[in-house]
């Protein structure tokens, strides 16, 4: 029996092994590396030196680093409840029988196997005031578009339709998914019951997508507090720091100024934020996990 | 017969014992250098892999890698590259972070061996400013060496200029125009139709501080930023400041002769360069570098100088990159070698031909040497006229501070506070002092 057991450690070990490995170099060894630079005054050049939590005390009274994480969060605040509700409604559109729901569905997905960086481009030319495609579009229905990228309200809002629109095929995806494990049965009872349309979406569709609607939330505000790509490429975080986002300052403080210490503990910061977040919408949903 | 073979055996050995010794030799020397740059435009990156392969066959044992870095992360994975250990032998280096380098040590001093292979009185003035950084000891040192240098000028369509009848930009310090002159003719090329503007007079005066705009405009104006060491920011708040930051902001806010960028203090899509070269705009302040990109364009352009904004004020300013070597390269003397020769004539002169470069030496400024790259399909008339500004120009301030990235944000962060989200001008430029010298005293 022993020897079972070992030859069953001795496989199970071998099997995990590169994950083990893959994990302490990648993950673990960033993590605790991460960990200590922020204690540190190091500028990626030269020595470190031990500062205790002075990088965690200046990230509270750093006056940029409060702009930028109420970016994030308005950022977030927008940006979630749509990338909820617009899957969602999407997704139900085309579980439909309806021609072509194919090409809708591989369309809708389509941005999000494209690279971010590529589209950022190209939303840029798109977003021009005077000549890009956005503006010219609503110049059809008499609208004088705003000079998207260096207004300081239009900027992250430019962002946001960007990132709503690369994100959506995604969690339609998830959504049609969810929509397509409801067992028949209960919309059948449901028509039995003579329980129709909204009473239908709010008794039967919505109770039963709530694992689905729970790692879409979840996942939505872990990739938007993460918000980064678009940022960087289509307003380098300007006009004056207007759409500026953590990451994005984080990548600025740590390599671009070299304040690596003071870049690892925004960095900690925002994955405590991230974690307690997560956690209290677990805590929130203990209920339906139970069941799950 | 034996004692015969014996010998032409032994000998045998012995030659074969000398060569292979003398391969192996050969084989020790063989020197394997590499060299970062960023890629301005891919005719200089193609420039550049010439100069190289010419340099490798002067130099047959040593080899070249040559990488290419985008120019927005440059420094960035360079200083990087660096705290790992793995940095290129010899790089080009903006001057603008020559500071922040050497402050750091990054950088070999070639203050005493630079002499033995070029002759610094051939340096033009902005040049000589510009690799010349004061060390600690209060000494001035070399720590790169550049073959070019750029100056700001303002290139425009003639056909825009000629279907507005404007005369064309004055090439001549005498000739300047003023600023009104300047504005009044950039009305004469804005065109309005059905209340939406299809053309604009000019464009890019709010360009990134990283850039030649702002600073020359300041400095036409006679306003002063830093103390003479640099070490402070010092008038910043002066009224010629003033002046300067309203003349850029009323182009696009209360004359509309130029555009709302696509992005703030960004190169984008639509930038500036292609809004002119597509004929959307009639002119451009830019950089000399856009020469060899707009001589390729197509379009009939030509080139002047900025207008007059104080009597007698003929300043002119200029910089460029600059080949430094990296202090912990284990190949030194084959990188003196290659930045010696990336600092020469003979690597200069085909990327002058562009337009891409203006020479840093006096010397290619002379009537034997103009020839070898004064190309008159490129450079437009008048050009010659503006020559002596690049002779004569000074060094750029932001090329000798440090902090330097923290201070071009910082300091485009609160212009773009003042042009694009009205923020009050005197908080502006107060905010600039004090941004500034919250990061050199870092």
């Amino acid at each position: 029996m022993t020897n079972i057991r070992n030859k069953d450690w001795f496989w199970a070990v071998l099997f995990l092994l590169p994950s083990i490995v893959g994990l302490a170099v990648f993950t673990l060894y960033p993590l605790i590396s991460s960990a200590y630079i922020s204690l540190t005054d190091w500028g990626l050049l030269g020595d470190m030196n031990f500062v205790g939590f002075d990088n965690y005390i200046h990230a509270f009274k750093d006056a940029t680093a409060l702009t930028v994480f109420s970016n994030t969060i308005l950022f977030t605040v927008v940006t979630v409840p749509v990338l909820l509700a617009l899957p969602l409604l999407l997704a139900m559109a085309l579980n439909r029988k309806m021609p072509m729901t194919r090409f809708f569905r591989a369309t809708y997905f389509l941005p999000t196997i494209s690279s971010m960086v590529a589209m950022s481009l190209i939303w840029q030319w798109m977003y021009n005031r005077d000549f890009g495609l956005v503006n010219y579009i609503l110049s059809f229905a008499g609208i004088q578009g705003p000079n998207w990228l260096t207004s300081p309200f239009y900027a992250l809002v430019a962002i946001m339709i960007v990132s709503v629109w690369k994100s959506l095929g995604y969690n339609m995806m998830l959504f049609l998914a969810g929509l397509q494990a409801i067992p028949r049965v209960y919309y059948e009872a449901a028509d039995l019951d003579g329980c129709t349309g909204l009473r239908r979406l709010f008794r039967i569709t919505l109770p039963l997508l709530r694992p689905t609607t729970l790692f879409i939330t979840v996942m939505s505000i872990i990739n938007s507090l993460q918000v980064f790509d678009q940022v960087m490429v289509i307003t380098g975080g300007g006009p004056s720091r207007s759409s500026s986002v953590l990451v994005h300052y984080i990548y600025q403080c740590a390599f671009q100024y070299y304040e690596m210490g003071y870049g690892c503990a925004l960095g900690w910061v925002l994955a405590i934020f991230i974690f307690l977040l997560t956690m209290t919408q677990f805590a929130l949903n203990k209920e339906e996990y139970s069941i799950e | 017969m034996k004692r015969v073979t014996a010998r032409i055996l032994s000998i045998s050995l012995a030659l074969v014992i000398a060569l292979g010794c003398f391969s192996f030799a050969a084989a020790e020397e063989q020197i394997n250098l590499t060299f970062w740059g960023w890629e301005a435009s891919a005719l200089e990156a193609q420039s550049i892999q010439n100069g190289i392969t010419a340099f490798e066959a002067a130099n047959p044992n040593i080899h070249v890698d040559y990488m290419t870095v985008p120019n927005s992360e440059y420094h960035t994975k360079l200083k990087t590259a660096m705290a790992s250990d793995s940095a290129p032998d010899v790089f080009y280096l903006d001057a603008a972070y020559t500071r922040d380098f050497a402050n750091n040590g990054l950088l070999y001093d070639l203050t005493d061996v630079i002499g033995d292979y070029v002759d610094m009185n051939d340096l033009i003035n902005s040049s000589i400013e510009k690799v010349s950084i004061a060390g600690a000891d209060g000494q001035n040192h070399i720590y790169g060496m550049d073959i070019c240098c750029v100056g700001p000028v303002i290139f425009y369509n003639k056909d825009l200029f000629q279907a507005a009848g404007v005369e064309p930009i004055p090439t001549t310090v005498e000739d300047r125009w003023t600023w009104d002159e300047f504005v009044e003719n950039m009305k004469k090329l804005t065109i309005v139709e059905n209340g939406k503007t299809t053309q604009y007079g000019t464009c890019n005066w709010e360009e990134t501080s990283s850039l030649y705009v702002m600073e020359y405009m300041l400095r036409l104006n006679n306003a002063k930023w830093f103390n003479d060491d640099f070490t402070q920011a010092v008038g910043v708040t002066s009224e010629a400041s003033k002046q300067v930051f309203e003349m850029i902001k009323a182009l696009r806010t209360e004359y509309g002769v130029a555009p709302d960028p696509t992005a703030a203090g960004m190169e984008t899509g639509n930038s500036p360069t292609q809004m002119f070269l597509s004929g959307k705009v009639a002119s451009i302040a830019i950089g000399s570098y856009a020469l060899q990109e707009i001589s390729r364009s197509g379009i009939n352009y030509g080139a002047g100088l900025f207008p007059v904004l104080q009597e007698g004020n003929n300043d002119f300013i200029a910089s460029a990159d600059m080949k430094a070597i990296w202090s912990g390269t284990k190949n030194l003397d084959a990188a003196l070698k290659l930045l010696t020769y990336m600092s020469s004539e003979d690597f200069g002169t085909p990327i002058y031909k562009t337009g891409l470069w203006m020479p840093s030496r006096l010397s290619m400024y002379s009537e034997d040497k103009l020839p070898l790259w004064f190309d008159r399909t490129v450079y437009p008339e008048g050009w010659e006229n503006m020559m002596d500004m690049f002779k004569t120009s000074s060094g750029k301030w932001f090329d000798k501070i440090w902090n330097t990235k923290q201070i071009f944000d910082a300091v485009d962060e609160e212009k773009e506070a003042y042009f694009y989200i009205d923020q009050d001008l005197d908080t502006t430029l107060t905010n600039i002092q004090n941004r500034i010298n919250e990061n050199l005293a870092k």
